[in-house]
């Protein structure tokens, strides 16, 4: 029995304990209720504004790292000044470095067909006009016909001098005319002792 | 005179090669053993249907300050075709 008297006791005791335990809460929850309130919003707008401010940050940055990489693939800055470039960048194909290959093997054949005296001094020659081989041969006289001929085929060959079907003059094509300015300017640069600035 | 253009049933065969045409870029040729028949106008004729084979060159090049553009073509006619031209050589 006193077991059940304590008990009540105790109960009647923990009845009490819990009272005041509400009362306190509510009195805390009243207090902090307004502050919450006010807190509260302001605690979401920090939220929200974090995100927002990571998500502007983030794509801001992916932003900048794309202004940064199209700058680099369009804007050169060279010893002569900052060039732009209009068009867009593309990455080079796989047929596109095939076709860069194949020019390493064209510019061979053009620097091969440059490479003899005798060639430069008949692409000089056409640079004044078309000309018909026996004008050739009496502007070149140091030069046999058989070896004249010879040249005149690998010129041909290498797309530098055409020659007319009809009336068989040789005539100096357009990478003609300027793989001979090429060789004229190498030689020039050669003899002036020009500095050249590879990087 | 009548505008009216029919191919005489006349057959000449080439005993040699002939020059059809030809000016600074380009030459038109019939080559030996190929057919002509006669194009008529009227009594006139006018011109002639070859079968056979010939040659067709052309220089397509322009001359330019900074070049030559272009290139030769030359090409095997083996087709029939027409030509509408004075070609007195033939009934030679």
């Amino acid at each position: 029995m006193s077991d059940k008297e304590l008990s009540k006791e105790e109960f009647e005791k923990l009845k009490r304990e819990i009272a005041d335990l509400r009362e306190r809460l509510n009195e805390l929850s009243n207090k902090l209720e307004k502050p919450r309130k006010a807190a509260g919003s302001h605690r979401i707008l920090i939220d929200v504004g974090e995100r927002i401010h990571n998500y502007i940050e983030d794509i801001m940055e992916d932003v900048a790292e794309g202004i940064a990489g199209e700058l680099e693939k369009s804007v050169f800055i060279g010893p002569h000044g900052i060039r732009v470039c209009k068009h867009r960048w593309k990455p080079p194909r796989r047929h596109e470095e095939n076709e860069a290959k194949m020019d390493i093997s064209k510019a061979a054949s053009i620097m091969s067909a440059l490479g003899s005296e005798h060639r430069l001094k008949i692409l000089r020659e056409l640079m004044r006009g078309g000309k018909y081989v026996s004008e050739l041969q009496e502007g070149l006289s140091e030069i046999s016909p058989s070896t004249l001929s010879s040249h005149l085929d690998i010129l041909e060959k290498a797309g530098l001098v055409v020659q007319e079907k009809v009336r068989g003059r040789y005539l100096i094509t357009i990478p003609g005319r300027m793989a001979y300015r090429m060789a004229k300017k190498i030689v020039k640069i050669c003899r002036e002792g020009v500095d050249i600035n590879i990087d | 005179m009548t505008n009216h253009l029919e191919i005489k049933e006349e057959l000449f065969k080439l005993e040699q090669d002939f020059t059809l045409f030809q000016n600074e870029k380009c030459i038109v040729k019939i080559f030996k053993q190929s057919f002509a028949l006669p194009v008529l106008r009227g009594d006139e004729t006018v011109g002639y249907v070859f079968h056979g084979k010939g040659e067709l060159v052309i220089d397509a090049l322009i001359e330019t300050s900074k070049g030559t553009i272009g290139k030769p073509i030359e090409r095997l006619i083996e087709t029939p075709f027409i030509m509408i031209a004075p070609t007195e050589k033939i009934k030679n």
